[in-house]
């Protein structure tokens, strides 16, 4: 049918149209909604007939218009309604608001179920995220325990590789020197010493720092001062700085230490400083400070493990302060005594420098994991708050009533959005209150099982900034879940005061689109979290199936430290642990016992550049690195790492002229691919000009040594004697040795027996990281436990709520349906068809959540890219596992309401009429 | 003698060009939203584009404001879909009248100046 002006109703477009109007407010579509539909179709044709760009923009302009005024609209509404309400003077507004919260606190009283119901789930919500933000602040927000801490900055070397180097002596001295960016530059490296006097021998952790170290970190000694220049001399009078913690713990705060001698390594050292409390650097392990020895005039050039911290000028930028780093670094070979050759030997490298603030090296590669874990529980939140949305819902549709009754009497819409509001902030802050203490109860439990890696833990704790989180979420849910019901149509009085079925049923269509639009919001965002935490719990599963190469189950390990042992009396230090591995092999219960300079999956190893007779290089190429160790024969057998060739060490590599070595697998492989490795040659770089080669007389099996997500590490094994350096310039092996005990019994039972056979050989020997094997590899597999049960927690909370939603959808839907379902029943409908219905219905929510679920999964998961192992981001099966355990569970949480449905008596259903 | 109403009109000055058109459309005769729409578009020389979204807010406040209302009467040619027909009130008139006086004072004053002809004036 045409109109007169000749236009025919469009309906796609019309329908458009009427979408875009939703925008506007209910009491604006009323009034104005034909005449606007006519105009735009009118200016829809005028636009058509301009063409194919006019009529896009046409199109885009339209919406924007809807958004923007529809919006507009609604605020220009609330603004009346609110100026209708608000009191005039001050004592009147404090007294209506406390009117206000003392009737929203006597309803909420009177409505138990939804009270508790709300407080509950909110304060699953709250509580989490409070609990995971007070870490997230601790670690990742709150700034290093410094002046300006902001202006300190770590300074590293990079590759062509992209590995990251540290300092050498001789880097340090140029950039300290040629540098215009820093108000001052420090290096340190980490290590442990030992401290020996009165009874007890201890090893602790330590740490070498340049004098200009403590300056650049900004704090002052608490007694004494900090190193001296001089005092990083070779043959320097030897200092020592301590830790607070160790002046109180080993010195009883003497008040005189400074001053006086302790003994350290086996030699003098005189205390010149002690650091506050509080001072944790770089780990709140350090115990003591020691100058690092820097030779100015022919300064190290070989060892490139120190770590660099400055401390920029103020004004000078991060960005400013890496050009000139990496323009000093195009220079660094001007200091090197050959400079052609290290020129040309940088250049291959592409050796330059990079320059970031430091938190980021303390805070390390942690803030990933962290933000996905709280971006997990934001989530939660969400559905916490869909749940009590739906529970509000439902909750002030049993009060339209009342509410038309009140807008009858001139109560505005303001008035009444205000008193959603404060019954929805009364809610949440009880939730947020509740939560608090829920993260209070769990937070030191969720620390426990945290690994050691989470750095800064000691910072963490329900402090000021995250009281203010809490506060903040609790009152945004408030809004978010408070709003809704005013958002949606306030009804209007004459029709809500009729208690005609007609209008029961108009009502309810609308509030049941809300609720079904948050149920799927709901299962959507439980999906989401389900997949993840799926995807975690499978790489954590492949890493757990990781074979590290040896056998760890049965094995007892510790740290044996020999003080004072030099390449002097390497013999006598070979005899010692010959030794104490004898007297221990004869303990009742052990099998097999081996020592070697480190354990695998323990942090550190050595790398020492080698060169391989069957491959020179030429006079430029760079040398390189591979993972050695010593050991003693014994070792290889007590790990039982398998041997793939040739032999194992035995004792008579240990003396006399035999150079006997042994390599891992990987590296036999790649080198000497389809070849037997037996008696090729190699050597430490540094020993090649000596023309001392060492044979390889065995290949083992590949070990997982630096982590179990890495691949098996090509390893070269020596016997002890022959490569024990000096410890007086940069110890690559000290007197240190692991031991690794490997009894038919378990080997916490082994712990007495074994300690005390070797204090029986010596009393003084340090004996530090007693633990199991099994421990190890547990640590090493810790960070990726962590995260995965935080998330699976997080999911399992998250299904729950998103369930208890849909239950609570399908039971309104029953609910709500009494008549119909009355009808139909009277009309011949079997109780299997009427439960069918139901049924339908709330799977089609579970469905439409699985669907948008599966699709944000798409978007979000790579987020959890680097943290999984071996497991695709979309991988199908888990994704497949997850939306049939959603279906499942929906399934019987639709069942159970749609049963209910077929207990209706028709008779008294379709009596309502 | 004061009109009492002077100060209620006054509030409303000055109206914005596109508000101005709207009454002046509204002035010639009753008519319903996009009549006024095509009228405003003609009159101002086809520069004044208005589409519904924001004509409608004009119109919202026009209506509150109390210078424009629903006309009761209808065309004998209506059609329903078109939506209701608008006219403007008293104070509606009073407004425009006003604005236009205003208008044509400013123009008088560029007279006095001679901008209008283009030479300056000594």
């Amino acid at each position: 049918m045409r109109s007169e002006d000749g236009t025919r109703p469009n309906s796609r477009c019309n329908r458009l149209f009427n979408w875009l109007l939703l925008a506007y407010p209910r009491s604006f579509r009323t009034r104005f909604a034909d005449g606007m539909q006519y105009t735009f179709e009118r200016q829809l044709r005028d636009a058509h007939d301009k063409g194919g760009i006019a009529l896009a923009l046409f199109w885009i302009r339209s919406t924007l218009h809807a958004l923007l005024f529809g919006l507009g609209e609604h605020l220009s509404g609330l603004r009346r309604g609110m100026r209708a309400s608000v009191p005039r003077t001050g004592t009147e507004q404090v007294r209506s608001i406390g009117r206000e919260i003392r009737h929203a606190n006597r309803r909420l009283v009177r409505n138990p179920a939804l009270s508790i119901t709300a407080v509950l789930s909110l304060a699953l919500g709250i509580g989490a995220n409070t609990a995971i933000f007070s870490i997230v602040h601790g670690v990742l927000i709150e700034p290093l325990p410094y002046p300006e801490p902001e202006r300190l900055v770590g300074v590293w070397h990079t590759d062509i590789d992209e590995d990251r180097w540290g300092h050498a002596r001789i880097s340090y001295l140029f950039y300290r020197e040629n540098n215009r960016v820093f108000e001052n530059l420090g290096i340190f490296r980490n290590g442990s010493t030992s401290l020996t006097g009165g009874d007890l021998a201890e090893e602790l952790p330590a740490t070498w720092v340049s004098a200009s170290l403590l300056e650049v970190l900004g704090i002052a000694p608490q007694l004494g001062r900090g190193f001296l220049e001089d005092e990083e001399s070779p043959g320097a009078e030897p200092t020592v700085v301590l830790s607070h913690q160790l002046w109180s713990s080993r010195f009883g705060q003497d008040q005189n230490i400074v001053g006086q001698t302790i003994h350290v390594e086996g030699s003098n050292r005189t205390v010149v400083g002690v650091m506050p409390s509080g001072f944790h650097f770089p780990t709140p392990d350090t115990r003591l400070w020691l100058p690092m020895e820097i030779d100015r005039a022919d300064p190290d050039r070989s060892y490139w493990n120190s770590t660099a911290i400055a401390r920029l000028r103020s004004g000078v930028s991060v960005a400013a302060a890496q050009a000139e780093m990496e323009a000093l670094a195009a220079r660094l070979y001007e200091a090197f005594p050959d400079r052609e050759n290290t020129a040309a030997v940088f250049e291959e490298l592409q050796l330059s420098a990079v320059v970031h603030h430091f938190k980021e090296d303390v805070v390390g590669d942690v803030s990933g994991a962290l933000l996905i874990i709280l971006g997990s529980v934001g989530c939660v939140l969400l559905i916490a708050c869909a749940n009590v949305a739906n529970l509000f819902l439902a909750h002030t549709e049993g009060r339209r009533h009342e509410v038309a009754l009140r807008t009858a009497l001139g109560a505005s819409r303001g008035a009444i959005t205000l008193t959603f509001l404060s019954e929805s902030t009364i809610l949440a802050l009880s939730g947020g209150v509740l939560g608090l203490a829920l993260a209070h109860a769990t937070a030191p439990a969720i620390l426990a099982l945290a690994p050691q890696q989470i750095p800064r833990l000691e910072n963490i704790g329900l402090n000021g900034p995250v009281l203010l989180f809490t506060l903040a979420i609790s009152l945004l849910s408030s809004l978010l879940f408070g709003l809704l019901p005013s958002l949606r149509r306030i009804p209007s009085p004459a029709g809500a005061l009729q208690s005609s079925g007609g209008y029961r049923i108009a009502g309810g269509l609308r509030h049941r689109r809300a609720r079904n639009t948050l149920a799927v919001a709901q299962l959507t965002l439980a999906l989401v979290l389900m997949a993840g935490s799926g995807l975690m719990v499978r790489s954590f599963q492949k890493l757990h199936d990781v074979a590290p190469g040896f056998e760890s189950p049965g094995l007892l390990t510790m740290r044996l430290h020999l003080p004072g042992a030099g390449p002097a009396t390497s013999t006598a230090t070979v005899a010692f642990y010959q030794t104490v591995i004898d007297l221990v092999r004869t303990v009742p219960g052990v099998q097999a016992v081996g020592a070697a300079s480190g354990l695998p999956l323990e942090e550190g190893g050595t790398m020492l550049g080698h060169s391989f007779e069957d491959f020179p290089l030429a006079e430029d190429e760079f040398i390189p690195n591979y993972l050695t160790q010593l050991i003693l024969p014994g070792y290889l057998e007590t790990l039982r790492i398998p041997l793939h060739a040739g032999r194992y060490f035995d004792h008579s590599d240990l003396d006399g002229p035999g150079r006997a070595v042994i390599v891992s697998a990987p590296l036999a492989e790649r080198l000497w691919p389809n070849q037997d490795p037996i008696g090729k040659r190699l050597t430490p770089a540094r020993y090649e000009d000596t023309g001392v080669w060492y044979d390889i007389v065995g290949v083992v099996g590949p070990v997982r040594y630096e982590s179990l997500e890495q691949p098996a590490t090509e390893m070269i094994y020596y016997p002890f004697a022959p490569l024990y350096f000096s410890p007086d310039t940069d110890p690559i092996f000290s007197g240190t040795l692991s031991l690794a005990v490997r009894g038919n019994v378990a080997p916490s039972s082994l712990v007495g027996a074994v300690t005390a056979a070797i204090r029986s050989i010596d009393l003084n020997v340090p004996l530090t990281n007693v633990r199991t094997m099994e421990e190890i590899v547990a640590r090493a597999r810790g960070r990726a436990a962590f995260s995965t049960l935080l998330l699976v927690i997080a999911a399992c909370v998250a299904l729950l709520l998103g369930v208890v939603g849909l239950y609570g959808v399908v039971s309104y839907m029953v609910s709500q349906s009494t008549r119909e379902i009355g009808i139909r029943m009277a009309l011949g409908a079997d109780q299997g068809s009427v439960c069918r219905m139901f049924l339908k219905q709330g799977l089609g929510v579970a469905t439409a959540g699985i669907i948008l679920g599966l699709v944000g999964t798409f978007a979000v998961t790579r987020l959890l890219g680097s943290m999984l192992y071996e497991v695709s981001a979309t991988d199908p099966f888990t994704l497949a596992a997850v939306s049939f355990l959603l279906f499942a569970v929906a399934l019987a949480a639709s069942y159970l309401p749609a049963r209910r449905a077929t207990r209706v008596d028709p008779l008294r259903a379709v009596g309502q009429l | 003698m004061t009109d009492p109403h002077d100060a209620t009109v006054a509030a409303h000055l000055p109206l914005k060009p596109v508000v101005f058109h709207i009454l002046l459309a509204l002035a010639q005769r009753t008519s319903h939203a996009y009549g006024v729409i095509q009228a405003v578009r003609e009159r101002s020389g086809d520069l004044i584009h208005l589409e519904t979204g924001p004509f409608y807010r004009h119109l919202r406040k026009l209506l509150d404001g109390g210078l424009v209302r629903e006309s009761a009467e209808r065309p004998p040619d209506d059609d329903r879909r078109r939506g209701a027909y608008y006219q403007l009130t008293r104070l509606g008139k009073k407004v425009v009248t006003a604005e236009s006086r205003r208008l044509a004072g400013l123009v008088a004053l560029t007279e006095e100046l001679g901008l209008m002809s283009g030479g300056e004036t000594t």
